[in-house]
């Protein structure tokens, strides 16, 4: 089920609303944990049971970590004590837990990958035919790499002591598969909402700001996102694209993928606090970073923090040298680009943000050396236009759906690509009013915009106004558009 | 205490955060009954206008695609699977989810369509967009000067479509495609279709019509110019022609083009598109006509003229087109006016108006561009279509078999029906000609289609004379499925139903089946039949198919999916009422 849908608006929200706020508190967490089954199901009933298998396996890892698996245990779950170590009961918990969510997601996710790849080197060294296999019918299930991050993220909590383990499934459950979050992120990681878990406030200034959240969302999505993705669509569907068009729908695709993802959680914020739920911020203003860094401290927070907690500071992070910090950012941003999907596009993609990591690093350590003054604007303005215009060209191998259509975009962007007579038709589309109008407030909102966290934090009548007009609008635009999920769906 | 990690800041920043909300406790109530009032009207008045019209309380799946009463009708599903393999848990289980993601889509397109949001938001939304920024939508983009566009047709020169088509036409062997929107190969259909033709001594002429932006790209393009290499702004070339002709040359098919006699009539200054409509101008269509007479009289491949057969007449006839109405339609006449155009209906001599003519040498397959002034329910006016300027160019009667959209396999699927059914619509035929819409090539369905001719068949189902009717009761077995009127380009559907335990009230039959055509969809509004369920048990009148097929065989329709119910001869259904 889609946010920005008639149905999930208008029926499932307020149905969800309603029970939620009617039901006895003690009863919060298993109703929540059936609708969010509902709504993951909802695009496939089978998924629901996979979801269900991750959440049996690290449920019961997590009674073996903290021993409290025996039936008829009472009390406080403990708190491992962090730093200490475990026995080999636990090591073989937390490996079973991280090896079967990185299995599931594997198989699901890269199974396809690695045999289209074994067969064409087997094509590649010209061996018989019997060394070839067959492609699987996999159906990649929607948010998999979402939930089964989340569920890791238990385990190993609760391992490192730093966060203490649930003892009835239906919270864990509830953690789980909670529908605000639970198909395009943030990821949120047991430790962060662990206590919420337990114990959350519901006020009606935390409903009004979750209001406030969610119609900016929805707003961003429908009304920036959806229309730059048009642009965008065109542009990279066209082969015979001139420069100006291939560098305007890549900037449209550089707005259309920030609006929609940070629209989502937005969204997932907003309906997470009107059940009562506070989840972080995913997004700050990503296009404003001056340098690769500060990007990816922007972009996807929930995600960067995730891989640097659990991959990046276990690989030993920076204190082991300066080649292995290297070839750790390298690699923890190759494996990132290989969690969006399984292609080459999304190594590739990886790879020149991971190498672009490594520049900012050397360049920061010489500048260290020589100055510690804060930049000047100029300097400032100079690495904002450079990091943005990295960060474009990543996002062609992001975009486009093979590497040859991915090289062929660039060849258009450097001019060398042969351009059709279709090609003015492109251009025209782009300088209609409305391919004007949506590139121009979407860079607008993009580079000077308050953020949703700082416009919400004060809530005035007139902005109460402005939400309003803002939710009509884009219920009326909703209702023009065709079906229109979100991109981070199908990671 | 240990460390905590730097993360778990993030979720004290987050409610420190929401704990420094500036907002009055009052206010804070007001925004939250608002919100919650405007999600929980929505539904609340939906439910009572679906009660107020005596419908059930949330709309149900009506349009299921393909429902069927009748068990296992979905085993097609697994064709290849092996009747053991079929018949497995597993496969059993993978059946209900396909069928319960098949329900529950229905049901969602059911409530987004059928919600009264839809109905009053839509229009003035579309019609402010349309104003302030030409904004169109999926279906239609607005150019300059009043020109609007399919956006299909614009996506079949831009986004790939013509790149495929060329891909098509290289691929030297004839295989399928890589990619998947081309499947098959229309290359392959073309010369498949063209061998079943040629074992009975009949030539192929393909004609694909093209596309309006092919003709009229500067309403599209920006003010300035051309920008591109060719430097030509008053057409853009078509890609087709360009490889494949002589790869149809070699095999015996007739490529007529008409893209050079659009593009010259163009030149003289002679409109060959209507500017609010996806199809072209009468005069175009006559000129094209025209020029494809001649290759045929060239070719030697029409008859004699019979002295004057026909007659034509002049008749001036105002329409909105049907990108307009794409568009939302009533809200955008002040923008979009209707067009006014001279149309010339073919008549024969004794006055009656053209009909095809089943003994022809010449058999015409068409979609819309050869529907429009020919099928009154297209708006432009009646029996001046392609097939009628053919025949009055060649002063011969031309048979016809024409359905809006899908020209790749409608009519190919329309005549293959007929054949295995036993009616030999090829017979005495030396001439078939195949027109579809230029961007079919891209997006259309090039599946190879049987032409063998099969037996007349006597399996107990219900068939009536012409000039015969009959009101019956029966029982729904299985549906074709409807459209949504939100997602169509044509205004009119017809859906298929397969009866049961039908009874002539008359007492003339009972207890047998029928296959009954029924208007599902009128002027994009879903008619009755469209709400049809497998079991609801229905009281109809019945005509023969063949008697009313000049006014509807041209509306696209659906079909039923059990191929050997499409070979039985079809009905036509009216008034149809529940008799439940």
């Amino acid at each position: 089920m889609v946010f920005s849908s008639h149905l999930f608006l208008f029926w499932f929200l307020p149905l969800a609303l309603a029970l939620y706020y009617v039901i006895k508190s003690r009863y919060r967490h298993a109703l929540l944990t059936l609708l969010s089954y509902l709504f993951y199901g909802w695009t496939n009933p089978l998924f629901v049971l996979l979801m269900f298998l991750s959440t049996v396996i690290d449920y019961l890892c997590g009674l073996v970590l903290t021993d409290t698996w025996r039936p008829g245990w009472k009390g406080e779950v403990p708190l491992l004590p962090a730093g200490e170590p475990r026995n080999s009961r636990q090591k073989w918990a937390v490996t079973l837990s991280v090896v079967s969510n990185l299995s599931l997601l594997g198989f699901f996710k890269y199974a396809n990958f690695g045999l289209d790849n074994w067969n064409h080197l087997m094509e590649a060294l010209r061996l018989s035919d019997t060394w070839l296999l067959p492609s699987l019918h996999i159906v990649l299930p929607l948010g998999i790499s979402f939930y089964t991050f989340q569920s890791m993220s238990y385990a190993i909590d609760v391992y490192r002591g730093d966060a203490r383990g649930i003892r009835r499934f239906v919270d864990f459950a509830c953690y789980v598969s909670l529908f605000p979050q639970l198909v395009a992120g943030p990821i949120i990681r047991f430790q962060e909402v662990a206590n919420q878990l337990q114990f959350r406030l519901h006020t009606f200034e935390k409903f009004a700001r979750g209001v406030a959240f969610f119609v900016l969302g929805m707003a961003q999505k429908i009304l920036l996102a959806n229309p730059c993705g048009k642009l965008a669509d065109w542009a990279f569907d066209t082969p015979g694209r001139a420069v100006a068009e291939a560098w305007t729908g890549l900037a449209a695709y550089s707005f259309q993928i920030f609006f929609d993802f940070a629209g989502y959680s937005n969204m997932a914020i907003g309906l997470g606090l009107m059940l009562g739920f506070v989840f972080p911020k995913n997004f700050d203003a990503p296009y404003r970073s001056a340098s690769i860094t500060e990007f990816w401290r922007r972009w996807h927070i929930s995600l960067s923090s995730w891989l640097r907690d659990y991959l990046y500071i276990p690989l030993g992070g920076n204190r082991k040298g300066r080649v292995r910090t290297y070839i750790n950012l390298m690699l923890v941003m190759l494996l990132g680009g290989l969690w969006h999907g399984a292609s080459w596009n999304f190594l590739i993609w990886g790879a020149i943000h991971g190498f672009m990591l490594c520049l900012d690093r050397i360049r920061q350590r010489k500048k260290n050396r020589i100055e510690s003054d804060s930049p000047t604007w100029i300097g400032q303005t100079v690495g904002v236009a450079t990091t943005y215009i990295v960060v474009l060209i990543a996002w062609v191998f992001f975009r486009a759906p093979s590497l040859p259509e991915a090289l062929q975009y660039l060849q258009s962007m450097a001019g060398i690509a042969p351009v059709a007579d279709s090609a003015r038709l492109l251009r025209g589309l782009f300088l209609l009013p409305y391919g004007i109008l949506s590139l121009g407030v979407a860079a607008f909102f993009a580079a000077f915009a308050p953020q949703a966290w700082d416009w919400t934090r004060t809530l005035t009548p007139l902005r109460g106004v402005i939400l309003l007009l803002l939710f009509l609008l884009s219920v009326a635009a909703l209702t023009t558009q065709s079906y229109n999920p979100f991109i981070y769906f199908i990671f | 205490m240990k460390r905590r990690r730097y993360d778990i800041d993030r979720e004290e920043m987050a409610r420190e955060e929401i704990a420094r909300t500036r907002i009055s406790r009052g206010f804070a109530r007001w925004l939250t009954a608002i919100f919650l009032t405007l999600l929980f009207a929505v539904p609340l008045v939906q439910m009572g206008l679906h009660l107020h019209n005596d419908q059930s309380l949330i709309p149900l799946p009506s349009s299921t695609p393909q429902a069927s009463a009748l068990p296992g009708a979905q085993e097609c599903l697994l064709q290849s699977a092996s009747v053991e393999e079929k018949n497995s848990f597993l496969s059993r289980v993978f059946r209900f989810n396909s069928r319960l993601i098949e329900q529950k889509s229905a049901f969602e397109s059911g409530l987004e369509e059928g919600s009264f949001l839809h109905d009053i938001l839509t229009p003035p939304f579309e019609s402010l967009q349309a104003r302030l920024l030409r904004s169109g939508n999926e279906k239609a983009v607005p150019g300059r000067e009043g020109w609007l566009f399919y956006e299909p047709d614009i996506a079949f020169l831009t986004r790939g479509g013509t790149a495929r088509v060329l891909m098509v036409s290289e691929h030297s062997n004839l295989t399928a495609l890589p990619t998947a929107e081309v499947n098959p190969n229309p290359l392959d259909a073309m010369l498949r279709f063209a061998r079943e033709l040629r074992k009975r001594q009949i030539t192929l002429i393909v004609m694909p019509v093209p596309v309006k932006p092919m003709l009229y790209p500067e309403p599209l393009s920006p003010p300035a110019g051309p920008a591109t290499a060719s430097g030509s702004c008053a057409t853009l070339p078509q890609p087709f022609s360009l490889v494949a002709k002589a790869m149809l040359d070699r095999e015996g098919v007739v490529l007529f083009d008409p893209f050079p006699v659009l593009a010259a009539l163009k030149e003289r200054g002679v409109p060959v598109f209507l500017k609010s409509d996806t199809h072209w101008t009468p005069a175009a269509m006559e000129e094209v006509a025209s020029a494809l007479s001649i290759t045929l009289r060239q070719a030697g491949l029409a008859p004699q003229p019979d002295s004057s057969l026909f007659l034509r007449e002049k008749l001036r006839v105002q329409g909105v087109g049907d990108i307009v109405t794409m568009l939302g339609g009533d809200t955008q006449h002040s923008i979009y006016p209707p067009e006014e155009v001279e149309i010339h209906p073919v008549f024969s001599q004794s006055g009656e108006m053209w009909m095809p003519f089943r003994g022809s040498e010449i058999l015409f397959l068409g979609d819309s561009f050869s529907n429009i002034y020919s099928l009154e329910g297209m708006g432009w006016g009646a029996s001046a279509g392609f097939a009628e300027q053919l025949s009055w160019q060649l002063q011969y009667g031309v048979d016809a078999l024409r359905r809006n959209d899908a020209g790749a396999s409608a009519t190919r699927t329309m005549l293959s029906n007929e054949l295995q059914r036993g009616v030999d619509r090829l017979k005495a035929k030396r001439v078939v000609i195949w027109s579809f819409a230029m961007r079919e090539l891209a997006f259309g369905n090039w599946a190879d289609i049987p032409m063998a001719i099969g037996k007349p068949r006597d399996t107990g189902f219900l068939r009536l004379a012409p000039a015969d009717s009959l009101w019956v009761t029966g029982q729904v077995m299985s549906r074709s499925s409807s459209l949504s009127p939100a997602k169509v380009i044509y205004a009119d559907h017809l859906m298929a139903v397969h009866l049961m335990d039908v009874a002539a009230e008359n007492g003339s039959f009972a207890g047998g089946e029928a296959i009954v055509y029924l208007q599902d969809m009128k002027e994009r509004k879903l008619a009755p039949a469209a709400s049809l369920r497998p079991g609801d048990k229905v009281r109809l009148l019945l005509k023969n198919w063949e008697s009313v097929s000049p006014r509807y065989s041209g509306f696209n329709r659906s079909e039923l999916d059990d191929f050997s119910l499409q070979l039985e001869e079809p009905l036509w259904g009216e008034q149809l009422t529940l008799h439940n």
